[in-house]
């Protein structure tokens, strides 16, 4: 009986460590450094990170605490590859277009700040309140906010093919979504389930 | 409705003052109901005169039906009333009031009513609206009316404020929505037969016009304009000229912004309208933005519709054309930000699902600020339909350049047809060669987008011409190229077949050579390269590397460039097993290379080995496997600890050369590359 016990546990214990692993193959705390660190540099210091306990960090931990002993060590074995797994964003082609975006932001800064430019929830920008901008600035703003859109879809590919993994890149994407929202000033738009909200 | 009012009124004061034929007499009222009026306080005063009557009526409500309502200390005055039979004149009248609405009036008037004639006229003058005033003026007579009203100084919102009541509700919401506001001065002159409008004559001067529109897509700021209308209505059919101006103020119709004190806009046409069928017809639209675009139109429609538009442009101002006209539709495309110089002329014919355009162009220039493209001089004509007639396509240019490579001038003759553009030869010179394209084909699909193919060969090009332009140190030798077929779509240039360039006396032949957005945010490049006998005698001398004589065979496979910049690849340089070659090293080239590797600068030219100019060896390799900034180092073959890069063999002296480090950082070993051809190389003593 307590064989069979001991067996179902593992059995059930292998199935919920093979999700595990499946979620780990995706580094995405290292993720959200690159990303933090990206964000940091093309936005500058004035809107500081912010260290919140990130998703995963919080399921992973709510997850050892409700883990049987068997699966922590199991767990402990496969962790390795978990710390290992890192994230490269240091190529010319990401410095490059760090560099252009970082110099857009310039421009592109007083528009967040009056809300005619809003962060969206797929880590892109886009034209919020179109009224809050100058009529001569307008198609200024529609070039800075398409270019942008450019940038960052590249950047999210390039960090997935120059790391191997040119899949990752939705994955990326993603995590840049919830960083540019979780970095933004206070004052500044973004979306969230399909509405608007400030910071 | 008020002029009803104030017949009725002039009735009942006549009534009243007929019977009683004094020279003065005042009747107090009191009050007076019926079923369209209520009067409260009526009081009527009637003077008999030399010129007849003068009447003053007044009243401290009178209480009319809906619209109009409550009017309150109603004063009517008449200076001269005269009633004949059938015939009632009120000369210089006045008529004040106040109102919720209107505020209050003090309105002059005239009424002349000639009731067997059919002949009524009446005259307000001084209509108040806020800071505005209006003088209307109407004569009726046997059905046929004519009317002028002119206004001065009329805020919009002060009119939609007096006349909002007759106005349906939903319009009204409109124009709260839009925010529109402007002051006017109008005159305008209408007449009519009974209920129907004949014709209109409408001259205005609008000034601080402003609008926008809840999305922000369309709006307006201290716009000034003159408009000119006039419009004729017999049975069903219509007729107007309208002539506009625009030459103050700002307006953005999405994407168009236009900066009107800077350069003027005037828009006049001619139209028809059949309300019968209700087809229209403008002709001779005429649009001009101050000296620099002007176009002519003709169209056609159905109700809402529009089935036909013929349309002649003609710029002699290529960058206010490009700035107001077509950057705007393009934000973040590779033809966003361009510098451009020339004039154009180009016509348009569409029905629906039916278009021609043909453009000519003359010394037009175009450079991409980006320095990513250019052309120079750019002259003839060109033109796209997706009909089957043909449209010939004749152009010439003096010079052009596409990703820092010069291009020479040439010349393309070719046919667009079915949203389709073909040529059968087009030659490009480049440097002292030339690439040639064969049986090229564009055509534009609304599913899959552009796409385009040709059959190219390129004719040899000087690489010491070359290479510096690709930002490489000077080669020596030839690129050239018989390529089946170069293709694009989906943002992807693929090459068949493979470019051969000979280079070092050896050839080096590049294959499955893909780009990836050329003009996009980050180009990515694909190719596998593979090297055949290169002569390491002459790249050394090249590279002032020091000397290495003998043959290398290498590739580079899955090689892709972000941004023009390698970022990954798979590279061994090896020398070949067969016909290797007499094969020597010199001093200097040793210690560079294990400077390469990691090792001390200089080693051999202290001690015993500093005796020898060069070495002997069998087999020099190095391979390099980049990813992530990191080249994973390799040699011919493992040696204890680390890699074999130069094994010695045949005669002595001989000598080895091991790389220690697998790993090594590749901006770092760039740099390290660098350092070498830029060394002075070791002091040998």
């Amino acid at each position: 009986m307590g064989l069979l016990k001991w067996l179902t546990g593992t059995t059930a214990g292998l199935m919920l460590i093979s999700c595990v692993t499946i979620n780990i193959y995706f580094p995405a705390a290292a993720a959200e450094k690159a990303a933090d660190r990206i964000i940091e540099d093309v936005w500058g210091r004035e809107n500081p990170t912010q260290p919140q306990p990130t998703e995963s960090e919080d399921s992973t931990s709510a997850l050892k605490q409700n883990m049987p002993l068997a699966m922590q060590v199991l767990n402990w074995l496969v962790s390795p590859a978990q710390a290992e797994a890192n994230l490269n964003i240091n190529s010319p082609a990401i410095n490059a277009l760090q560099a252009k975006m970082k110099q857009r932001h310039e421009k592109l800064h007083p528009f967040y700040q009056t809300g005619a430019v809003g962060l969206t929830s797929n880590g892109l920008i886009t034209l919020r309140d179109a009224s809050a901008v100058p009529l001569k600035d307008r198609n200024t703003v529609n070039t800075l906010i398409a270019e942008e859109n450019q940038d960052r879809n590249a950047l999210y590919a390039e960090i997935a093919r120059a790391n191997g993994h040119p899949e990752w890149e939705s994955d990326i994407q993603e995590t840049f979504a919830r960083r540019w929202i979780s970095n933004a000033a206070k004052g500044w738009w973004y979306q969230q389930g399909g509405s608007w909200k400030q910071k | 409705m008020l002029t009803r009012t104030l017949v009725l009124l002039v009735l009942l004061l006549v009534a009243t003052s007929q019977l009683h034929a004094i020279e003065q007499a005042a009747i107090q009222i009191g009050s007076w109901s019926s079923e369209q009026v209520d009067i409260t306080d009526l009081q009527v005063e009637v003077n008999l005169q030399s010129t007849g009557l003068a009447v003053t009526a007044t009243a401290k409500q009178l209480q009319l039906t809906a619209p109009v309502g409550l009017l309150k200390n109603v004063r009517l005055r008449c200076e001269t009333l005269r009633w004949l039979s059938g015939q009632i004149d009120c000369q210089s009248g006045q008529l004040d009031f106040s109102h919720a609405l209107w505020g209050n009036q003090k309105i002059a008037f005239n009424i002349k009513s000639r009731a067997e004639e059919e002949n009524y006229q009446l005259t307000l003058t001084g209509i108040q609206l806020d800071q505005g005033s209006m003088d209307f003026q109407a004569d009726y007579q046997q059905g046929q009316w004519q009317a002028q009203v002119a206004g001065e100084n009329v805020a919009l919102n002060s009119l939609v404020k007096f006349i909002g009541p007759y106005v349906n509700e939903k319009q009204l919401e409109l124009l709260s929505q839009w925010n529109i506001n402007a002051l006017m001065d109008i005159d305008a002159e209408l007449t009519g037969n009974q209920t129907r409008l004949a014709s209109a004559k409408v001259s205005g001067k609008l000034r601080d016009i402003m609008f926008a529109d809840p999305s922000g897509s369309y709006a307006g700021e201290a716009l000034a304009a003159q408009i000119q209308l006039a419009l004729q209505i017999e049975n069903d059919h219509w007729s107007w000229q309208k002539t506009l101006t625009i030459d103050k103020g700002q307006t953005y119709f999405e994407p168009i912004f236009l900066d009107l004190a800077e350069h003027s806009v005037t828009l006049s046409s001619e139209g028809q309208f059949n309300n019968a069928n209700k087809t229209w017809q403008i002709n001779d639209v005429e649009f001009s933005q101050s000296t620099s675009i002007s176009a002519n139109a003709e169209l056609n429609g159905k109700a809402t519709q529009l089935t036909h538009l013929q349309m002649d442009l003609r710029s002699t101002d290529l960058a206010q054309l490009y700035k107001d006209w077509l950057q705007p539709f393009i934000p973040g495309s590779s033809l966003s930000h361009l510098q451009t110089s020339g004039e154009l002329t180009a016509s348009l014919q569409w029905q629906p699902e039916q278009y021609l355009f043909q453009m000519n162009l003359q010394s037009v220039t175009i450079v991409d600020d980006a320095g990513r493209f250019a052309i120079d001089n750019l002259e003839g004509k060109l033109g796209w339909t997706n009909q089957e007639s043909v449209i010939p396509i004749d152009l010439r240019w003096n010079s052009a350049s596409i990703l820092s490579l010069p291009l020479g001038g040439s010349t393309l003759q070719a046919e667009a047809s079915q949203n389709q553009i073909q040529f059968s030869n087009l030659s490009l010179p480049i440097l002292d060669g030339a690439l040639s394209l064969n049986d090229f084909q564009l055509s534009l699909d609304e599913e899959q987008g552009r796409s385009w193919q040709f059959e190219g060969l390129l004719s040899p090009i000087s690489m010491d011409q070359l290479s510096p332009l690709l930002g490489w140190p000077t080669l020596q030798g030839k690129l050239s190229g018989m390529i089946p077929k170069v293709s694009y779509a989906d943002e992807e240039i693929t090459v068949d077949g493979a470019l051969l360039l000979k280079l070092f006396d050896g050839t080096t032949v590049i294959r499955d050579l893909r780009l990836q957005q050329p003009f996009g945010s980050l180009p990515q490049l694909y190719a596998n390269i593979d090297i055949n006998r290169l002569d390491l005698q002459t790249l050394t001398n090249t590279f002032d590397f020091g000397n290495i004589s003998g043959k290398l065979d290498g590739r580079i496979h899955n090689l892709r460039l972000s941004n023009w910049q390698p970022v990954q690849f798979d590279a061994l340089f090896e020398t070949p097993e067969e016909d290797p070659g007499r094969r020597r090293i010199s001093q200097r080239a040793v210690n560079n290379l294990s400077q390469i590797g990691g090792g001390p600068a200089a080693i051999l030219s202290r001690g015993f080995m500093g005796l020898f100019e060069d070495f002997s060896y069998s087999k020099i390799g190095l391979s390099c496997r980049l990813m992530n900034s990191v080249c994973q180092m390799g040699g011919i073959e493992p040696a204890e600890q680390g890699y074999y890069i130069v094994k010695g063999g045949g005669l002595p002296p001989w000598i080895n050369v091991i790389g220690y480090n697998r790993e090594v950082d590749w901006p770092e070993l760039i740099a390290r590359l660098k350092a070498v051809s830029q060394s002075d190389g070791p002091v040998i003593q």
